[in-house]
């Protein structure tokens, strides 16, 4: 679906309603996931409100798709932002469902996948400082770019990079400590 | 999804080559994991945001609708708002109840209606985007344009008259009205956007928070009435498209509106 949408339908079509359903279709899953992952508090409602901020605002948008993803996200960064300033006063809490569905993989992939849960993934995350988490989140998540992610959180790309393979280091280090402890 | 899926391989890939970091299956493992989460199932979408997906589509196609037919629409939504002016009004589900109807009718009583279209040129700010001036289906639009330009647009000269004979009318059985406008709304040839708009009229005013409460917001009754009888005139006007009204609007044993209308339609 997201191939359908060029620069010139997104802006030809911008009030088309039937392109806010096709934009939330595209979109809807990974911007609830990039929520989760993120921890905010209710990801479903948060994801919606999100779209409710995109959606109207579509005309505005420049860069095709790849700036509608950047938008989008953008405007999901900061939803997640005011939800942890919210959060900073009551306990954090993950309402996360720790089911996956929709996914077309090979079975050797889907192996590894199975090996560990969205809950576990989240968890994992949580032991990296915010800024790499987010960068993680927003590529693997999100499917930004390097150069989208840092649009998203006003940083240069070179930063990005920079946060993103210290994410991963620690991340892996943390992994070597898990294969140490599973049974 | 397959092409998101290989997009996530591949990324994770050159994130582990830039990083130097190509043999460590774990981290691979953990972050396709992460990526993974971009596939959870969607929620269907709140009342809000429902009424932003659907709710134009539905907007959208009653416009058409009213468009093809506007010389019908212009002419004939004076006369239904004129007749439904006088006995109440109950086409939507703007109003509680009877209760309202009655003092709707106390209202209309030393009310000369001085409008000529419903639902005039002017839209509200929430239908900008729509260059027709259309009557729209939301109460809250017509809700918007009617008390601030109740003079609107002057096209047809017999209704001033008729204004008067149907102020001295009185509160014939609103009820009656309210049948005549619901069983057209039922059976109007444009059944589905008549029905739209009476029931769509409620269900758009209960899912649409923002415009119920238009409303309310503009804080008087006399408000909701105009609304209500535009609402209603262009039910009618919907039905009025399709020949099976005539037989209808008699159907209301009594109300003077409803003589009157059928008067008009011969």
């Amino acid at each position: 679906m997201t191939d359908a949408l060029t620069d010139d339908v997104l802006r030809a079509r911008a009030r088309d309603p039937e392109l806010f359903s096709i934009v939330y279709r595209t979109y809807a899953s990974q911007v609830l996931g990039y929520l989760t992952a993120r921890g905010v508090e209710d990801p479903e409602a948060a994801m919606q409100e999100v779209f409710l901020a995109v959606l109207p605002r579509l005309h505005t948008v420049t860069g095709g798709i790849a700036g509608l993803r950047t938008f989008v996200f953008s405007v999901a960064h900061a939803r997640m932002v005011d939800d942890h300033r919210r959060q900073r006063r009551t306990p954090l809490e993950l309402p996360f469902e720790p089911e996956l569905d929709g996914r077309e993989e090979t079975s050797a992939e889907d192996e590894v996948l199975q090996r560990i849960s969205p809950q576990e993934v989240v968890d994992l995350l949580n032991v990296l400082p915010d800024e790499q988490r987010e960068v993680l989140t927003l590529r693997l998540v999100g499917g930004l770019t390097v150069e989208n992610a840092a649009d998203v959180m006003g940083k240069s790309a070179g930063a990005v990079k920079q946060l993103q393979r210290r994410a991963l280091i620690r991340l892996r280090e943390q992994s070597a400590v898990k294969e140490y402890v599973a049974p | 999804m397959t092409s998101d899926a290989s997009s996530l391989f591949r990324t994770v890939d050159e994130m582990l080559l830039d990083a130097g970091e190509t043999d460590a299956a774990e981290l691979r493992a953990a972050l396709l994991a992460l990526g993974s989460l971009a596939s959870l199932p969607v929620p269907e979408p709140g009342p809000e945001l429902a009424s932003l997906l659907s709710g134009q589509t539905h907007q959208l196609a009653r416009h058409r609708l009213l468009r093809k037919h506007r010389p019908t629409v212009v002419g004939l939504a004076v006369i239904a708002g004129m007749g439904l002016g006088v006995t109440g009004v109950a086409a939507t589900g703007t109003a509680p109840g009877v209760q309202a109807s009655s003092s709707i009718q106390r209202l209309l009583q030393d009310w000369t209606p001085a409008w000529t279209i419903i639902g005039a040129p002017s839209a509200s700010g929430s239908r900008d985007d729509l260059p027709e001036p259309q009557p729209p289906a939301e109460p809250g639009s017509p809700d918007a344009s009617l008390p601030a330009s109740p003079v609107g647009v002057g096209q047809d000269a017999a209704v001033p008259e008729h204004a008067g004979q149907n102020r001295n009318s009185g509160p014939a059985g609103h009820g009656n009205a309210a049948s005549p406008g619901n069983s057209t709304a039922d059976d109007g040839g444009a059944s589905g956007n008549a029905a739209g708009v009476s029931n769509g009229g409620a269900a758009s005013t209960d899912a649409a928070t923002g415009e119920s409460q238009i409303p309310a917001k503009a804080g008087n009754l006399v408000a909701g009435t105009l609304a209500e009888v535009a609402t209603a005139g262009e039910t009618l006007t919907s039905a009025i498209v399709s020949p099976i009204l005539t037989e209808k609007t008699g159907t209301g044993d009594a109300g003077p509106g409803s003589i009157w209308l059928k008067k008009f339609n011969h």
